[in-house]
């Protein structure tokens, strides 16, 4: 058998540091990976987004051409930009997650200028083609003071799903964009989230599958393939 | 299967024992072999009741007196486990218990640098982490209760189910996480130096029953932990078996 341990308990403060040291590598390494995989995700949503505002690019540009053209040479296109439905729940996801808030207000703001982009390109597009695209705007906030905001999130992600061509419009009432507090400002909504705009007319409070299915009988004739997220995520 | 996760660890116990041989801070000599110098237990007044838990007690009374405790890593001992869930929990109670009683008995040796390594750091420590297990545990429970209701009244409210978002973009890789993967890390590698100090120092093999040990005994520690401080509060003592 080999020899006991044993030794004095007397502290050797080199030791302490050393182990210090090691913890807070461990600690620094952690912060740095998880610092490290988000800055890799807002990156790639940013690339997202340069995307996304090709595609409105390219819609408003076929609208430019309908100057010249008929409605029969644009591509018909009632749905959102493929990504900007992947778009939403990312960031909603990113937002939730903490961290770089800043960045993600940045992202976000972006996001919603895309948003009224292709929802103002759309009308143009609707209105000149005679199209039926079916609208819903979402004002939400995620400031704590609306419980009810993450329920019609899933309601709206749910409808989104069920009924792919419904352009699903989410917007965080909270942002400083001076594009959303026009838009804000032409509906009249006033800051009492959730805030839903359908056909033109503003509901508050919580809208059930049912309600809105109501409110939007438009829903019934609807038929697609693809789907769009709606934003929502409380604190 | 109980005794497949206590064999794991006793692998991680041998490393402890180990560490804390090598700090000069052994504060309880193994109850199922330890070997007494009479003359030292007789020169300390012999046994005296230690809150069931004696030979920590006589350990703490050593310390305080400046013996040194060795341990010897290798030496082979057999013991038999409790076979139940019933049977661990009275046996971990009592330990806890043993220990948080003979601590306050001990105090005075608690963050005192006349004591080392084990005054400064061993026996702060292992009051902290008793402190630290009960305190995240009923934290994931709180937090865990409060998705349930939150996912409840969801449900209510929309009539609809959960639609997890599935995707490499949505693992959760905050620091606490890559923390947590490191802990798991450290305790796999502290099990794997628990097996080579104790029986080969060539062979670093892992236990089978080590994915048990941990997942399930991070969700029994803090209930026994738990239970040994209301008792230790109110020192309503322990029962051994």
């Amino acid at each position: 058998m080999e020899e006991p341990v044993v030794n004095t308990r007397s502290a050797r403060w080199g030791s302490y540091l050393v182990a210090f040291l090691i913890t807070g590598l461990i600690f620094a390494t952690a912060f740095y990976a998880s610092t490290y995989i988000n800055n890799q995700r807002v990156a790639d949503i940013r690339a997202e987004q340069d995307d996304i505002s090709t595609e409105i690019l390219s819609t408003e540009t076929q609208f430019d051409l309908l100057e010249e053209h008929p409605c029969s040479d644009v591509a018909e296109n009632t749905e959102l930009p493929s990504q900007m439905t992947a778009l939403g729940s990312e960031l909603s996801y990113l937002e939730a997650q903490g961290g770089n808030q800043d960045e993600v207000t940045r992202l976000k703001s972006m996001y919603s200028l895309l948003e009224i982009k292709d929802y103002l390109a759309m009308q143009q597009l609707a209105a000149k083609c005679n199209l039926k695209p079916v609208f819903i705007l979402y004002f939400y906030s995620n400031k704590g003071d609306c419980p009810e905001c993450q329920d019609q999130g899933d309601v709206l992600t749910d409808l989104s799903r069920q009924y792919p061509a419904l352009r699903v419009y989410s917007f965080d009432s909270n942002l400083d964009v001076g594009a959303l507090e026009t838009l804000i400002s032409i509906d009249k909504v006033q800051y009492d989230p959730p805030a839903l705009v359908i056909n033109g007319k503003v509901y508050y409070g919580f809208q059930s599958t049912t309600d809105i299915e109501k409110a939007l009988p438009q829903l019934a004739t609807l038929k697609s393939a693809s789907s769009t997220t709606a934003t929502s995520t409380t604190k | 299967m109980l005794q497949h996760m206590q064999k794991v660890e006793y692998r991680l116990s041998v490393f402890n024992r180990f560490m804390l041989a090598a700090l000069g801070s052994a504060f309880i000599t193994p109850g199922p072999f330890s070997i007494f110098r009479a003359s030292a237990v007789r020169e300390l007044g012999g046994w005296r009741y230690g809150h069931s838990t004696e030979d920590m007690e006589m350990a703490l009374r050593m310390q305080l007196a400046g013996y040194l405790i060795a341990n010897a890593p290798k030496a082979v001992v057999l013991t038999s486990t409790p076979r139940t869930l019933k049977h661990l929990f009275r046996q971990r109670v009592r330990w806890t218990y043993g220990f948080l009683r003979n601590a306050i008995d001990y105090r005075a040796m608690v963050g005192s640098s006349r004591f080392g390594n084990l005054g400064i750091l061993i026996l702060p420590t292992a009051l902290i982490s008793i402190g630290a297990g009960i305190y995240f545990f009923a934290r994931v429970v709180y937090y865990l209760g409060l998705d349930i209701t939150r996912e409840i009244e969801r449900v209510q409210a929309t009539h609809l189910l959960a639609h997890p978002s599935i995707g490499l973009f949505y693992i959760d890789t905050s620091a606490m996480w890559f923390l947590i993967y490191a802990a798991v890390v450290l305790i796999l590698v502290l099990i794997a130096a628990g097996s080579s100090i104790g029986l080969d120092s060539r062979s670093y093999k892992l236990p089978a029953g080590t994915p048990l040990f941990i997942l399930f005994y991070s969700f029994l520690v803090p209930l026994w932990l738990s239970a040994a401080v209301i008792r230790a509060i109110f020192k309503t003592g322990v029962r051994w078996r």
